[in-house]
């Protein structure tokens, strides 16, 4: 079926259930899938994180991880590829992000899952503000894209 | 069209909309265009509380990451991207 849709990119305040988009992504043609699953953490230098919230420049973010699906593609032979971010408040201990692979060999699925996470992290505009018990604060991937002026 | 002023969007985002208190403003300059470099300074007069947080923000204009030399034209959408945390 050439017309069925072969990646899928989405930006949700609903839970993001693994299973869901493993079936996305499922093809008689693919013998691999990978997948990552980000989910967060309920302490950050020792404080305790009560509660985390996602927000999004939603239209540039879906621009850009629809664009990085297609870089990946011309890297590696990908059948299937999904990207699924939650937004809004997200509890301690829940799935934030979840990609998903899938190609004829598991090498080339591994890559792949591993080149758009990291290029999630460090491009794609979606931000995490963490909550303590004394404050909040708008999080910082290390592996951000900055401006280079000194 | 007028070639003498310009009205741009600017939208602003987590820590950029927490220094402003606003998510997006319609500014208008009394230019034909304004380079981001130009805006950037602008917007640093604007809102205090932007001074260093410009330094190390992004600029995106019309969805499309830019550089502080990129050309700023009537009705642009110019979003300020302050460092990202996505994942």
């Amino acid at each position: 079926m050439t017309d069925s849709p072969v990646d899928f990119v989405n930006l949700t305040t609903d839970p993001l259930d693994l299973q869901e988009i493993v079936d996305l992504v499922k093809d008689n043609g693919a013998g691999a899938i990978s997948t990552f699953s980000g989910t967060t953490r309920n302490t950050f230098d020792g404080k305790t994180v009560i509660q985390l919230d996602y927000e999004a420049y939603t239209p540039m973010a879906v621009k850009q991880l629809s664009s990085l699906i297609v870089t990946a593609r011309s890297k590696w032979s990908i059948t299937k590829a999904a990207i699924y971010h939650r937004l809004g408040t997200v509890p301690v201990g829940e799935t934030s992000v979840i990609v998903a692979v899938s190609t004829v060999h598991r090498e080339e699925s591994f890559r792949a899952v591993e080149f758009l996470v990291n290029e999630l992290k460090a491009t794609v505009p979606i931000w995490k503000k963490e909550m303590y018990s004394d404050g909040s604060v708008w999080k910082e991937n290390a592996e951000s894209r900055r401006c280079c002026r000194s | 069209m007028s070639d003498d002023k310009i009205t741009i969007t600017v939208l602003y985002f987590a820590s950029a909309c927490d220094a402003t208190g606003l998510s997006s403003e319609s500014l208008t300059f009394p230019l034909p265009q304004i380079r981001i470099n130009e805006l950037e300074d602008k917007l640093k007069a604007r809102h205090e509380k932007l001074k260093s947080l410009l330094d190390v923000c992004m600029f995106a204009v019309n969805m499309e990451y830019c550089e502080r030399d990129y050309i700023v034209k009537e009705g642009d959408e110019v979003a300020i991207i302050p460092p990202v945390s996505g994942g």
